[in-house]
C-alpha cells in the first residue's frame, strides 16, 4: 500500500495525556490539497506517514504547512446545509481529474444521505447524518465498533428504513438501486451456501440479475478463479470474503458498499482482499466501506467520513483527516478571551473558551503561542501533543455515559 | 464506469422478480448433493416399501381397486414427498438465520421469489421421491392398480405434499440449525404412524386411534389413498388438512414476525 505513496516522511510527536483531550464539533475539512485516491492518481501532494505510538519529537509544526490543509470549524450543528455544500465543494476541488462526462450529464449522486435517524427502541444508533458521495469517490466510513457504521449502511441498501430523513441512492430508494443492479454490497455478516461450490454460488447471484458479468470474468477479478470448484464449506474467510466480493460484482454495480471487510481475516487474507479491490477501484467505481482500522481507511480511502455515536464528527480527505487527528491542543489561561477573534487566527482548527480557559487545536501551535504570548494576557500555556491513534480515539470515542448507538 | 444517466436508465429489474429456473437447477442440485437428504427422501421410502409393501402374508389382498401392496406404495411416497417438502420449507428458515437471505437481499430476488424457488425446488423433490417409490414399485411388480390410478394416486400425493411446506417453514424457525432435518426426519416419522402410513390405524386401540386421528397426516394420507380405497368420503379428511394447515401457516407467520428485526 505504501508503494503509491510518495512525499516527505512527517513524524508527529507522542506526549499522550489523555486528560487533555478534547471534545469537538463537527469538522469540515474543505480544502484544495490535491486528494485523490492513493490508488488512483498522483495528485496527492504530499503524504504524511506516522510513526504510532512512537514517543519521538516532530519538526516543529511541519506537519500542517507540508499538507497545506485549511481546516474549517463549524461549531454547532446548525451548519446542516453547509456540511453537505462544504462535501461537494471540496470533492469538486479534490478530483481534478474527474470524469469528463459529469459536466455535460449530470449524475445523481451515488449516495445521498440527509438528516437520516435510526433509532432502535431507545437505542439511537444514527442521529441526524448528512452524507453525500460523488459518483467514482473511494469513501471509508471509520468510527469504532457502535458507532453506527453498520446502521447506516444498512440504511444506504435498504435493508432498513431510517426512523426519520431521506435516503437516495443515484435519485431512487435503495431497494429500486439494489433491484437495478446499481449498488452491491460485501456484508459483514451475510452468510453464504456451504453445500455449492465458489463458481456455483457466483452463478446463483448471476442468475437473479437482469444483466450481469460472466462468472468466470467475475471470479477472476475477485482473485478466486483457481479455487471456482471448491466448496465454500472448504474455503477459509479470507476466500469466502472474496467469494462475496465476487457475487457483488456479478451485477458491474456503479457503487460498491464494503462493511468491515476484513475483519477476522489474518494479514495476509487482508491483504489480499484488499489488492482485489484496489484492482477493482481502479476502473472508477465509487466505493463506500466501512472499518474501524485507521490504516486502512488512511491506504485505501479518498475520503475520510468519521462516525461517532451516530453522528459524523469530521469529513474529508485521508490527509485532511489525519492532519487534523495529528494536531495539538493549545491550552492557556485567558481571561475574558474573544472567541471569535481567536477562531480568525491563521492555522486555529477548533477554540474552545470555558471560562477563563482557552483551549486551541492547530497543526501549528508554535505560532499561536508566539502570537498569544506577544499580543494577549495569556499566561500559563500548555502545549499537548498527541498521537494519530490517540487523536482517533478523541475524535471518535464515546466519552458520554448516555445510551450509545449499536452496531446493528 | 463512470455513470452517465443513460447507463443508469438503461440498468433494468429482473421480471418475475428474480425468479428463474437456474436457481431451482442449483437448489435441486445442491439437495442432492446433501446426503442426508437424499437418504431420508429417496432412499428411506423405497427401503420402507420393500420393508412392509411387498409382505406376501397380506400384499396381494384387496384395497378397494387395487392390492394392500399398492396402498401401501402409495403411504411410502406420500412419506417421501413429505419429506421433502418439509425439508424444502424448512431451508427458508434456517437460510435466513444462517444470513444467506441476507445477502441475497442485496440482489434483486423479492422474498415472494425466493419462497417460490424454495417450493418448487420442494416440489421437485418430492416429484423425484414419488417417482422413485412408483418405480421401485413397478420394478417389485406386487403393486397392482389400474393404469390411471397410479397417475392419480401419484398425483395427489405430489400436490398433497405441498401443505407440508408450511410445517418445515414453522420448525424452520422454531430450530433453525443446520441440524433441522435430522428433527424433522424424527417428528414426520412420529406423523406417519399417527396418519397411518406405517401401519393402519385399525391396528390401533379405539383410544389410540382417535388421538392418532388429530396429528396432522392423518387427513392427508387419507385423501391420497382415497382414489384407490374408495367408499363413503368422510369430510373429516379435509378439514383435518385444513385445520393443520392453518396452525402450520400462522406458527411460520408468528416466528416469522418476531424473526424479522434479524434480517
Amino acid at each position: 500500500m505504501a508503494d503509491a505513496r510518495a512525499g516527505t516522511s512527517v513524524v508527529v510527536g507522542v506526549q499522550s495525556e489523555k486528560g487533555s483531550v478534547e471534545k469537538w464539533g463537527p469538522i469540515i475539512l474543505a480544502s484544495g490539497v490535491g486528494t485523490t485516491c492513493p490508488w488512483r492518481g498522483p495528485t496527492r501532494s504530499g503524504s504524511a506517514r506516522e510513526g504510532r505510538g512512537e514517543p519521538t519529537m516532530s519538526p516543529n509544526g511541519s506537519s500542517g504547512a507540508a499538507l497545506g490543509f485549511g481546516v474549517v470549524s463549524q461549531g454547532p450543528l446548525g451548519a446542516r446545509d453547509g456540511l453537505i455544500d462544504n462535501a461537494m465543494s471540496l470533492h469538486d476541488e479534490a478530483r481534478p481529474q474527474g470524469s469528463p462526462d459529469r459536466s455535460d450529464q449530470p449524475v445523481p449522486l451515488a449516495v445521498d444521505l440527509r438528516g437520516v435517524h435510526k433509532n432502535f427502541g431507545a437505542v439511537r444508533a444514527v442521529r441526524g447524518v448528512d452524507l453525500a458521495v460523488r459518483p467514482g469517490e473511494v469513501v471509508a466510513f471509520l468510527g469504532p465498533n457502535g458507532a453506527g457504521k453498520t446502521s447506516t449502511i444498512d440504511m444506504i441498501l435498504g435493508l432498513s428504513r431510517p426512523t426519520s430523513g431521506h435516503v437516495a441512492v443515484y435519485g431512487m430508494a435503495p431497494q429500486q438501486a439494489v433491484g437495478r443492479g446499481l449498488v452491491s454490497a460485501v456484508m459483514q455478516n451475510g452468510g453464504l451456501l456451504k453445500d455449492l461450490t465458489v463458481a456455483e454460488t457466483v452463478a446463483y447471484t448471476a442468475h437473479l440479475f437482469a444483466v450481469s458479468r460472466p462468472v468466470a470474468e467475475v471470479l477472476e477479478r475477485a482473485g478466486i478463479a483457481e479455487i471456482a470448484g471448491r466448496m465454500v464449506a472448504k474455503c477459509s474467510g479470507g476466500e469466502q470474503q472474496r467469494l462475496r466480493f465476487a457475487m457483488a460484482l456479478v451485477p458491474d454495480p456503479e457503487l460498491l458498499i464494503l462493511d468491515e471487510p476484513t475483519q477476522g481475516m489474518d494479514v495476509e487474507g487482508r491483504r489480499s482482499f484488499w489488492r482485489a479491490i484496489r484492482h477493482d477501484a481502479e476502473q472508477g467505481r465509487t466505493i463506500v466501506f466501512a472499518t474501524h482500522y485507521l490504516e486502512e481507511a488512511d491506504a485505501y480511502a479518498d475520503r475520510i467520513v468519521l462516525i461517532r455515536r451516530g453522528e459524523i464528527v469530521a469529513d474529508g480527505s485521508a490527509a485532511e483527516v489525519k492532519s487534523l487527528a495529528s494536531g495539538r491542543t493549545l491550552r492557556a489561561t485567558l481571561p475574558g478571551a474573544d472567541e471569535a477573534a481567536l477562531r480568525a487566527l491563521p492555522g486555529a482548527d477548533s477554540v474552545e473558551v470555558r471560562g477563563d480557559t482557552v483551549l486551541i487545536h492547530s497543526a501549528d501551535t508554535d505560532a499561536l503561542a508566539r502570537y498569544l504570548l506577544n499580543n494577549t494576557a495569556a499566561r500559563d500555556l500548555e502545549i499537548t501533543a498527541r498521537g494519530l491513534e490517540e487523536a482517533f480515539l478523541a475524535l471518535t470515542a464515546d466519552d458520554e455515559s448516555t445510551p450509545v448507538g449499536a452496531e446493528r | 464506469m463512470t455513470a452517465t444517466q443513460a447507463a443508469l436508465a438503461e440498468r433494468r429489474t429482473p421480471p418475475l422478480g428474480g425468479f428463474s429456473m437456474a436457481v431451482v437447477a442449483l437448489e435441486v442440485r445442491r439437495l442432492l448433493r446433501n446426503r442426508r437428504t437424499v437418504i431420508f427422501t429417496l432412499i428411506a421410502p423405497v427401503i420402507f416399501f420393500l420393508l412392509f409393501g411387498l409382505n406376501s402374508s397380506y400384499a396381494n389382498q384387496r384395497a378397494g381397486h387395487g392390492n394392500v401392496s399398492a396402498f401401501i406404495m402409495i403411504s411410502m411416497a406420500l412419506y417421501g414427498a413429505v419429506l421433502a417438502t418439509t425439508g424444502g420449507g424448512a431451508t427458508v428458515s434456517v437460510e435466513r438465520a444462517l444470513g444467506w437471505s441476507r445477502q441475497l437481499r442485496v440482489t434483486p430476488l423479492s422474498p415472494v421469489a425466493y419462497i417460490a424457488i424454495k417450493m418448487l425446488t420442494s416440489l421437485v423433490l418430492g416429484l423425484v421421491s414419488v417417482t422413485v417409490v412408483y418405480t421401485a414399485g413397478v420394478i417389485a411388480g406386487k403393486p397392482s392398480m389400474p393404469a390411471y390410478l397410479w397417475v392419480v394416486t401419484g398425483c395427489c400425493v405430489w400436490v398433497g405434499s405441498l401443505l407440508f411446506a408450511a410445517f418445515g417453514l414453522f420448525v424452520g424457525y422454531l430450530l433453525p440449525s443446520e441440524n433441522v432435518m435430522q428433527v424433522i426426519g424424527f417428528v414426520l416419522m412420529l406423523f406417519s404412524f399417527g396418519g397411518g402410513l406405517f401401519i393402519p390405524l385399525s391396528q390401533f386401540s379405539p383410544a389410540l386411534r382417535h388421538a392418532a386421528e388429530l396429528t396432522p397426516l392423518y387427513g392427508l394420507n387419507e385423501l391420497v389413498h382415497y382414489p384407490l380405497v374408495g367408499g363413503a368420503f368422510a369430510w373429516s379428511w379435509p378439514v383435518s388438512l385444513v385445520v393443520w394447515l392453518a396452525i402450520f401457516t400462522s406458527g411460520a407467520v408468528w416466528r416469522f414476525r418476531r424473526d424479522t428485526a434479524r434480517v
